[in-house]
């Protein structure tokens, strides 16, 4: 593509912004650049320099937005705080839209509610629109439209996997413990991040016993072809590819006769299905209804209808909550119960719910190796502070992106803190038939 | 790509250091990728282990737990780690010629 091209391109997609939503006409013309962004930023808190301000990072569009949608921007150029958009600047946008996590803890403390994560975004989807979302981002979108999974997995491996799990279970109960897969007319489809069957086995496995001791083994089912929640157009900008990756869950869940698609431990997968798909109707009016495990689960606790042997969690065990369930999805409390129910030392991070930090890998930056001194010195740097101050020697979350980027951060500045889902805690906790999992360590 | 020598012969690697091409690796390539990861020699301890992991892959197109891993081929997770100091997925995996893992895992 050429220059001028290019240039019309980015131009005319800013100046299209002010016929858009009128949030984000408001994050364009209400930012007084105040720094309490910066002061609530896990970026910036990590480097107090310029480059990690929110406002600064935002400002980049926002001064193309001036200088082409405001009077005072086209007459008085930057003294009114407009510039002009240089394609020379892309391979800058390239390094400093991806240092963003896009964890929203700025739009809770803006006085205006500026979410500067909105901004990210359409920096990204400008990136992207013009090839040049990062590599290491970009195969991970293109594996998950080939194969439907982040992983690149096949049907053989999740089956694999699923009959590993299912022999984990006999093991630890001496009982069989179903994983249902491909089952039509069961009444909930449980949907995943494939990390939770293909790699962190213990979180279904939770599940699949909290199904099993209700007296629902029969109800349940995972799907052979769509057993990865994850998707990764919310973190490249790119609403087609977000949707294609959608829509083969939601007819899936038709195909199915699903009645409710239970939503596993993953926060975008959830925030995506939940809040954005069903809520503006991608696909018309779906015949399921959308529930996070999580929540499920955690009724059946507080109903009485799980009972769990807490001395199997002796350890101190503290909760991060993901961005993307905690301010982006309200669920903050489920996590809570079912961890209080099945570990015998729960601790909370201060802050946590709503205003807590993220863990440095949000918004896909979990998945990027290649700007890892990033994430473990800078944007990590204050969750490692948070969970040290807990004593804490597991750390609970449920979020695939949270859990790789805790592991390495962990793993990075030499603690010994095991990193580990919500689930996987209830799974060594909870009774089968009046007795808990005699679980095989392999540490 | 960056292409290096590999057990004599010239492969595509990653900016991690996995290679690209499954089909490229052997024997020679192994103990070249094993000396990337700290490990000078491999033993029959450590080839139990990469093969173990090879033929999971081949067979599945995909890594198997690290739980799977240590329940199969005997060895506890310090075990491997004492055989492979940067551990199983990012050591053992690429001296087993896997590629790098994609996504949140």
């Amino acid at each position: 593509m050429s220059e001028n091209n290019t240039k019309e391109q980015v131009v005319e997609s800013i100046k299209a912004m002010k016929d858009g939503p009128r949030a984000m006409r408001m994050y364009m013309e209400m930012c007084v650049k105040c720094g309490t962004c910066a002061s609530v930023c896990p970026v910036y808190y990590g480097k107090s320099e310029k480059r990690y301000n929110p406002a600064e990072r935002t400002d980049l569009i926002r001064r193309i937005y001036r200088k082409h949608n405001t009077l005072s921007g086209r007459l008085f150029g930057r003294f009114a705080g407009a510039e002009d958009f240089d394609p020379a600047d892309l391979e800058g946008w390239q390094g400093i839209f991806y240092e963003c996590t896009g964890c929203r803890r700025c739009a809770m403390f803006c006085p205006f509610g500026i979410d500067h994560s909105v901004i990210t975004r359409k920096g990204r989807a400008l990136l992207d629109k013009l090839g040049m979302t990062p590599e290491t981002m970009a195969r991970v979108v293109k594996i998950s439209l080939e194969t439907g999974n982040t992983d690149g997995a096949g049907e053989a491996a999740f089956r694999a996997a699923i009959d590993f799990l299912e022999e984990e279970m006999e093991d630890e109960h001496g009982v069989e413990i179903k994983i249902p897969i491909d089952v039509k007319g069961a009444d909930y489809f449980y949907v995943p991040p494939s990390g939770d069957v293909l790699v962190n086995p213990e979180a279904t496995m939770g599940v699949a016993k909290v199904f099993h001791v209700l007296g629902m083994a029969d109800n349940w089912t995972m799907s052979s072809k769509c057993f990865d929640g994850a998707n990764y157009g919310l973190f490249t900008g790119n609403d087609g590819d977000m949707r294609a990756d959608n829509k083969l869950y939601v007819d899936e869940a038709k195909e199915l006769g699903t009645k409710v698609m239970l939503m596993g431990e993953c926060g975008h997968a959830y925030r995506i299905m939940k809040m954005m798909m069903e809520k503006t109707a991608w696909w018309g009016e779906l015949p399921f209804e959308i529930i996070n495990c999580m929540q499920w689960t955690a009724e059946r606790i507080k109903d009485g209808q799980l009972a769990f042997d807490k001395s199997k969690n002796q350890q101190p065990v503290t909760y991060h909550d993901p961005c993307n369930f905690g301010r982006s999805c309200g669920i903050t409390e489920e996590p809570r119960v079912i961890l209080e129910a099945s570990c015998a030392d729960f601790r909370e991070m201060h802050p946590n719910r709503g205003d807590n930090w993220c863990c440095g890998g949000g918004g896909g930056l979990s998945a990027m190796d290649d700007i890892i001194d990033f994430r473990m010195e800078i944007s990590g740097v204050k969750k490692l502070e948070q969970i040290r101050e807990t004593g804490a020697t597991y750390v609970s979350t449920a979020c695939s992106n949270c859990k790789r980027q805790l592991t390495q951060l962990l793993e990075h500045h030499e603690e010994q803190i095991e990193v580990g889902g919500v689930h996987d805690m209830l799974s060594r906790a909870i009774l089968v038939n009046g007795k808990a999992a005699e679980r095989h360590e392999y540490v | 790509m960056e292409k290096k020598e590999f057990g004599g012969k010239l492969i595509e690697i990653d900016e991690d250091g996995f290679i690209q091409d499954p089909d490229a690796w052997d024997q020679g390539v192994a103990e070249d990728l094993a000396k990337t990861e700290g490990v000078d020699a491999m033993t029959e301890e450590h080839w139990k282990v990469v093969n173990y992991l090879r033929e999971y892959y081949l067979e599945y197109n995909m890594a198997p737990m690290i739980r799977k891993l240590c329940k199969q081929t005997g060895f506890k997770l310090k075990e491997i780690y004492d055989l492979f100091p940067s551990g199983p997925a990012k050591g053992a995996c690429k001296v087993a010629g896997l590629p790098k893992p994609t996504g949140c895992v």
